[in-house]
């Protein structure tokens, strides 16, 4: 797949996940998830970011 | 004895960034394209550095640690889809931006829009938006300054006091050496930021974990989304402006002109990132964890969310106390300096110059100037006034710039569309914006912001349709095509 499509592709799914997954699947739940599923997803979406500018 | 190390303190640190803007003076040539964008020729550091602390502000050091204080975990969720959408957007836009900045030399944002949608009504439209829009937020960053000061000093450095001295501060900084002095003590302040960040909330840990009060399972429902603040409403209305700020706030879209080659520019994006990824994840647990101590009792409840930062301050061993106003002064300054230069070039080359055809070097300087010193009044007045809290005056921003996103977007991404698509989508983006906060009113149950780009988005849409790009809508197409070569 083209670079740019994968990205873009990639990409839609980070944006659906960072509003989905803290409000529908770990919705109430006490602990530390929420902050890290965030912190998380958002470094893993930043080492994508850096892997695709460095082709 | 700590006001005398705090005015000491401020004034190693004018010296210092005062010391390294006369420096940058040396990379500077003489023309207008150079003085706004440093003609490309920034590297990696300054780029990203600066970038870094252009967007990163007092909104950060005490607001963002406010909130996550008053409202919880939901905070850290709304500042990392900014994140992620700001790298979702560089990604597409920064190299298109820059490749136009190479082949045609723009210097102003609008500048740009102007010559997409042909016509420079466009980009006059777009100047008189920010220079409205620009003005809450510029002084948000005056008024953490100025709060902070007052809470890190126990009322030492007055309120009033500390408002003039940032104001004046940026106001020097972005003359001297234009984005040169702005860009070279960004780096500076990029670095006392987030080095500051780490010591406070390495501080605020060990502090916390001697009294043995710091716990963030206690924090029950402020540990998870949605509570009783962020419901998805909230959430979706906070992060919708948030989301497309790297393309609608003209003084970060500049700095996309300023680096020297693709190497640069990529650079900037990833190092950003690691920064801002780095200091969101610091301020937001600044927050929670003094939140966890409150309920733990070695800190005391805050009710005024912008006075967390400043307690803390007060509360801290003097050296960091010190440390941390200058922390939140830097902040402050190299937003606030960013975006006067931003504005004033807009105000020169899509106000001045288009409806005043060939104005002198001389005219053009003293509209400059002009513009930087009623903006600074606005601003001064603004935060003495103290509207509002930090959060929301800078959201408020972000939303009435909202309407630009599809004009801007658009451009890269459909060859249709002229003068009318882009001055009617930001009008009446703009219009709705101001009604709906105005008015208080969610309808259909859709909050605000939402609305703002449902109806700008369908307005530039409807009449792009029907609307042909203008001639030589092409040649942008080809710069971007040559910068890849």
């Amino acid at each position: 797949m083209e670079a740019k499509k994968l990205f873009f592709a990639v990409s839609l799914i980070v944006i659906f996940l960072m509003y989905a997954v803290p409000y529908l699947v770990l919705s109430g739940n006490a602990g530390h998830y929420t902050l890290v599923f965030w912190a998380g997803l958002s470094a893993a979406y930043l080492a994508f970011v850096f892997l695709l500018t460095r082709r | 004895m700590e006001s005398l190390s705090m005015y000491l303190a401020l004034v190693i640190y004018l010296g210092l960034g005062t010391a390294v803007a006369l420096f940058s003076r040396k990379f500077l040539r003489r023309d207008a394209r150079d003085f706004y964008t440093a003609g490309g020729r920034f590297g990696t550091l300054l780029s990203s550095l600066s970038y870094a602390a252009t967007t990163y502000s007092a909104f950060m050091f005490i607001g963002l640690v406010g909130y996550a204080y008053s409202t919880g975990v939901g905070t850290l969720g709304f500042e990392l889809v900014y994140f992620v959408g700001t790298l979702f957007l560089l990604y597409y836009i920064a190299p298109k931006y820059w490749a136009l900045h190479k082949r045609f030399g723009y210097v102003s944002p609008a500048e740009v829009l102007s010559e997409r949608y042909g016509s420079r009504v466009v980009g006059a439209t777009v100047t008189l938006l920010a220079l409205v829009s620009l003005i809450p937020y510029a002084s948000s960053q005056v008024i953490g300054v100025a709060i902070a000061a007052e809470g890190a000093s126990g009322g030492a450095v007055p309120y009033t006091w500390a408002v003039v001295i940032a104001i004046v501060v940026a106001l020097l900084w972005s003359v001297i050496a234009g984005i040169w002095s702005v860009g070279w003590t960004d780096v500076l302040q990029g670095m006392i930021m987030l080095g500051t960040g780490i010591l406070m909330v390495l501080w605020v840990y060990l502090w916390g974990y001697s009294n043995a009060s710091f716990d963030l399972a206690s924090l029950g429902s402020l540990s998870y989304v949605p509570n009783q603040f962020w419901s998805f409403a909230v959430f979706l209305n906070m992060t919708v402006p948030w989301f497309f700020f790297a393309v609608t706030n003209p003084q970060v879209v500049q700095r996309l002109f300023a680096p020297k080659d693709r190497k640069a520019l990529n650079g900037m994006i990833i190092w950003f990132g690691a920064y801002g990824l780095l200091f969101t994840v610091l301020v937001t647990l600044m927050g929670l964890m003094l939140r966890g101590m409150t309920l733990g009792g070695t800190f005391p409840l805050i009710t005024y969310r912008d006075s967390v930062t400043p307690t803390l301050l007060g509360m801290a061993p003097l050296w960091l106390s010190v440390l941390g106003l200058v922390a939140v002064l830097a902040a402050s300054v190299s937003t606030i300096d960013s975006i006067i230069l931003t504005l004033s070039s807009m105000a020169v080359r899509d106000v001045l110059e288009p409806y005043r055809p060939s104005p002198s070097a001389r005219t053009g300087l003293l509209v400059g100037r002009i513009v930087i010193v009623v903006l600074a009044l606005a601003c001064t007045l603004f935060a003495l006034a103290r509207p509002g809290f930090i959060v929301d005056l800078a959201v408020l921003s972000s939303s009435l710039l909202l309407p630009q996103a599809p004009v801007v977007i658009g451009m890269f991404v459909w060859r249709r569309g002229g003068k009318a698509s882009a001055t009617a989508a930001i009008i009446s983006g703009f219009a709705v914006a101001i009604a709906l906060y105005f008015l208080k009113l969610s309808p259909l149950g859709l909050p605000m912001n939402a609305w703002t780009l449902v109806v700008s988005t369908l307005v530039y849409v409807g009449a792009a349709l029907v609307e042909k790009a203008p001639d030589g809508v092409e040649k942008f197409a080809g710069a971007w095509e040559e910068s890849k070569a």
